[in-house]
């Protein structure tokens, strides 16, 4: 690169202050170095390191390996898992048939459970709920005298003529004293005792209708004019 | 000793030996060059420090130069050098070498104390006249001796900027140069 006279003599003077700087001191340069090889020697260690992981990296790489080998492979593990598990069985036979069947015996008695009552069957009224009266058909209860089995069966049933239904009604009827006289008389309906009149009424002829309407009182004094 | 492309390239598989073999042949010069840019000898030695715990890091992430470590080194110098310029102000640049001159290195012969006087007058222009790009390419170019190609991949611009920044700085220089040796005279 041509300079200008001029210039040339600049360039030589910056050439020349090129060797006039000061130096590194010694002192500095050596504390800097030691500095700089420790340094060095973190990165190092670092390095090795991440080599380290790096090689283990290629080396859990999966090796190459042919598709025929490697369909060989998988029907031999196949094989063998299907081995294991039929002898597992075998030997545990009595265990798995046990559970077998305790499962299937739950879901039985679930079944039963699950049906209705064997009274719905043995009556076939239809258009009636089940009620507790319907057990004194049994003829086992008939013959006691409980009470309240009595008074249940004293219900009568609306559509439903039996044969047994007059019977118990006759023998509720002899037995609705025993529980008058224990003082319960109970508000069911039909049940509830009839009050009885202490007078009778002393005009029934003006209204035959009304007869619970209190009779009018006929004794108003006469108007005077 | 490994040298040039071999001593990189050992040096990028972190060979301890090109290792230290770069270090020592390298951190006195940036250390030269970051002394005459920051005039400082604990910044210079502090900044040698950063240079080349970088060239570490690098190296150790498998980056770093590939072509020219002198260039590398000196472009990492140079960046440290301006971010702390923008930093903290120093504005006694160049001290270094006029203590030098004035300690007596040379023979006070007429004609030495005639350069000792110009190379003075040099160093106060450098550090008064010259914009800091300026002073950076005449240091790049004519104290450490790179190439235009270098300085403009060390300061980041384009050879022909980088050819303009040069010769406005020597025509700065002279003119200085000129106007102080006539005060002189």
């Amino acid at each position: 690169m041509g300079f200008d006279p001029q210039d040339k003599e600049i360039v030589r003077l910056l050439t020349r202050l090129k060797d006039a700087d000061g130096k590194y001191p010694p002192d500095l340069l050596d504390a800097r170095r030691q500095r700089y090889l420790k340094q060095m020697g973190q990165i190092g260690l670092g390095t090795g390191v991440r080599a380290g992981l790096n090689n283990a990296g290629k080396a859990g790489k999966t090796p190459v390996l042919s598709s025929a080998t490697s369909t060989v492979l998988e029907s031999v593990l196949l094989v063998a898992i299907v081995a294991e598990t039929g002898t597992v069985a075998y030997f545990y036979r009595d265990k798995v048939a046990e559970v077998f069947h305790k499962i299937t015996k739950e879901s039985r008695v679930q079944e039963v459970s699950s049906s209705p009552s064997p009274v719905s069957t043995g009556q076939e009224i239809q258009g009636v709920t089940p009620s507790p009266a319907l057990s004194v058909t049994n003829p086992s209860l008939t013959l006691s005298a409980s009470p309240t089995a009595i008074e249940l069966s004293s219900t009568p049933i609306p559509g439903v003529v039996d044969e047994n239904n007059t019977i118990n009604t006759s023998s509720t009827q002899a037995l609705n004293v025993n529980n008058v006289n224990n003082g319960n008389n109970g508000h069911h309906y039909g049940q509830t005792p009839k009050p009885e009149r202490t007078k009778e009424p002393k005009n029934n002829n003006n209204n035959n209708n009304n007869n619970d309407k209190p009779p009018k009182d006929n004794s108003k004094p006469p108007k005077t004019r | 000793m490994k040298e040039g492309v071999s001593l990189l390239k050992a040096a990028q598989k972190l060979d301890e030996e090109a290792l230290t073999a770069i270090f020592d042949q390298f951190a006195p010069a940036i250390y030269k060059y970051t002394l005459r840019l920051c005039h400082d000898s604990i910044v210079a030695d502090n900044i040698v420090g950063d240079v080349f715990a970088q060239l570490l890091e690098q190296f150790g992430a498998g980056k770093g130069p590939r072509t020219n470590l002198r260039s590398y080194l000196y472009q990492t110098a140079y960046h440290l050098v301006v971010d702390r310029s923008r930093d903290n102000q120093h504005t006694a640049p160049l001290e270094v070498a006029a203590e030098t001159y004035a300690s007596g290195q040379f023979a006070p012969t007429q004609s030495q104390i005639e350069e000792r006087v110009m190379m003075e007058a040099l160093i106060s222009a450098m550090n008064t006249e010259l914009t800091e790009d300026q002073r950076h390419v005449i240091i790049l170019r004519f104290l450490e001796d790179f190439s235009l190609k270098e300085t403009a991949e060390i300061i980041g611009k384009e050879v022909n900027n980088i050819k303009v920044i040069q010769n406005r700085g020597i025509a700065k220089l002279r003119k200085a140069m000129g106007l102080q040796l006539e005060e002189d005279w």
